[in-house]
């Protein structure tokens, strides 16, 4: 408790390397904010170019599916990488200055977050030029804000754990986007919820709680597609997954309560091992 | 009179790990049944001593001796291993100018954030930039990114914003021995400053001379004790005393 009062009090410090991390990206490029929607919607285009290709395109609207999905995934997995490094990074300044080490990932995740912000608003948009919007703009849509404030949470959790294991093993990072980038398969990009489910496999599926919170912030966004299964019918819809969101948001809170406090438990060793 | 330092029975003592520094090479190490093995080290042994408020003292002793750790413990980056230390008001640390400046950013720039990383609020920091930048001397280069400064440009900008953060207590370390010796005299003028408005001064050096020049009591750390703590001269001619005969 004491360390969250001293975190607190040190906010114009993470305002400031905030600032620090968002001036960078967009120092010497024009139109920085372009670049970082560039990649995901490549990525985008690529997924929804393939999955023509192969004709395994679950429903027409396939995009925009992707468009509810790829954004936050990537703000996930950035913020675990970039987490991950980000006391390394900085190991000038924590063997030099005091100030509370938590800072830092935190840091790196009020950045990102910002970025997220301009995609989110991206997607919005494109969903009125799209015209899928406003006939599917639902009141569930703001149910989409608290799936992104636990995904930030479960990703926060994870980057303290992340950021002093890297602090004690410099390969972590790699294990880290390996892992990330199996997880991606995973996640319901090339297949949707509903083909899981009708495979039998949906309450161990969710059980993960980033696919639960992506799932809940796809289906905020949208309502659920008419799937067709194997057999040509429509698949049952999948809805919003209260169940699993509210599982999630537990999950996500404890691994961010696990992660802080073994990144406080060990905060001092950070700077003795750098 | 209060003490700004008050440091009870020090003692640091560092884990040396000889530890694998990736998991793949640990993995590996771990299947061939080698495990890591520890070691330790004192760098410090059971220091006491108290500093009145607006005290100017020195920290001498030879290389490895401790005096660098010393001043982390103060700073607040190392924890002791046993012992206290309370250091009372605003601190600003001199470990390294610069630290925390950013290549890519301009000296503007990296006045705020190097400002903000030492404490002090922007508003603040604001108020004070004509003062600073003028202090550093770099008016012309202010809006070049530091990665085209020299050396000698970057430690005088770290000085001036560490100077003007308007400490109640500084740790110095070393730091004054870069600069050209105009830039030096301007240090001297402003620790003479801060001597006369009370700040109470930590100052670790090599240097004897700048030592006995702003220093009124010193400590010299041997061999990680404290051997010796009194007025600046009667220790530095023990310190000489001991030197020549060793």
């Amino acid at each position: 408790m004491e360390s969250l009062r001293e975190l607190w009090q040190y906010r114009p410090l993470v305002g400031e390397l905030v600032r620090r991390d968002l001036k960078l990206r967009y120092k010497n490029s024009v139109g920085g904010i372009a670049w970082s929607l560039l990649n995901p919607l490549l990525q985008i285009f690529v997924i929804t170019m393939v999955m023509k290709f192969i004709q395994a395109r679950p429903l027409p609207s396939y995009s925009a599916y992707l468009f509810g999905i790829i954004f936050l995934w990537n703000f996930f997995q950035i913020t675990l990488v970039d987490g991950c490094v980000s006391i390394l990074q900085n190991a000038q300044l924590v063997r030099k200055v005091y100030f509370p080490r938590a800072i830092l990932p935190l840091a790196t995740l009020l950045a990102n977050l910002f970025h997220f912000a301009v995609a989110f608003a991206f997607t919005i948009l494109y969903f009125f030029v799209l015209g899928a919007y406003p006939e599917n703009l639902r009141l569930v849509f703001f149910i989409a804000l608290p799936a992104i404030f636990f995904t930030a949470v479960l990703a926060m959790g994870f980057a303290y754990m992340l950021s002093y294991l890297n602090v004690l093993y410099e390969d972590v990072r790699f294990i880290v986007t390996a892992l990330c980038q199996l997880a991606f398969y995973t996640m319901p990009v090339f297949f949707t919820i509903e083909q899981v489910a009708a495979k039998g496999y949906y309450n161990w599926y969710m059980l993960n709680p980033i696919t639960a919170l992506l799932v809940t912030y796809q289906r905020a966004l949208l309502p659920p597609p008419g799937v067709a299964g194997a057999d040509g019918k429509v698949l049952p819809p999948i809805g919003i997954p209260w169940d699993y969101f509210a599982l999630a948001a537990v999950t996500s809170t404890l691994i961010l309560i696990a992660g802080y406090a073994l990144f406080n438990k060990y905060q001092w060793e950070i700077a003795e091992r750098l | 009179m209060h003490n700004a330092i008050e440091v009870k029975n020090l003692t640091k003592v560092f884990r040396v790990l000889h530890r694998e520094r990736s998991v793949k090479s640990a993995a590996l190490k771990s299947l061939l049944r080698k495990f890591p093995h520890r070691s330790e080290f004192t760098a410090l042994q059971d220091i006491s001593f108290d500093i009145p408020k607006g005290q100017t003292v020195g920290v001498i002793g030879r290389n490895g001796s401790g005096k660098s750790t010393l001043l982390t413990l103060l700073a607040r980056i190392y924890r002791p291993t046993s012992g206290t230390i309370k250091v009372e008001g605003r601190v600003a640390t001199l470990l390294e100018l610069g630290a925390g400046f950013h290549p890519e950013f301009t000296g503007i720039e990296n006045i705020f954030l190097n400002g903000v990383i030492l404490g002090m609020p922007r508003a603040e920091l604001e108020k004070r930039l004509p003062s600073i930048i003028e202090f550093a001397g770099v008016e012309e280069f202010i809006d070049t990114p530091v990665k085209h400064y020299s050396s000698g440009m970057i430690t005088r900008l770290g000085f001036s914003v560490a100077v003007h953060l308007e400490p109640d207590v500084l740790l110095v370390d070393e730091v004054l021995a870069v600069g050209d010796h105009e830039f030096q005299e301007k240090c001297y003028t402003k620790i003479e400053e801060f001597k006369k408005r009370g700040v109470t001064i930590f100052f670790v050096s090599h240097d004897m001379a700048a030592i006995a020049r702003v220093c009124e009591r010193v400590l010299w750390i041997d061999n990680h004790v404290l051997r010796e703590d009194g007025p600046t001269e009667e220790v530095l001619a023990k310190y000489h005393a001991g030197h020549d005969a060793g």
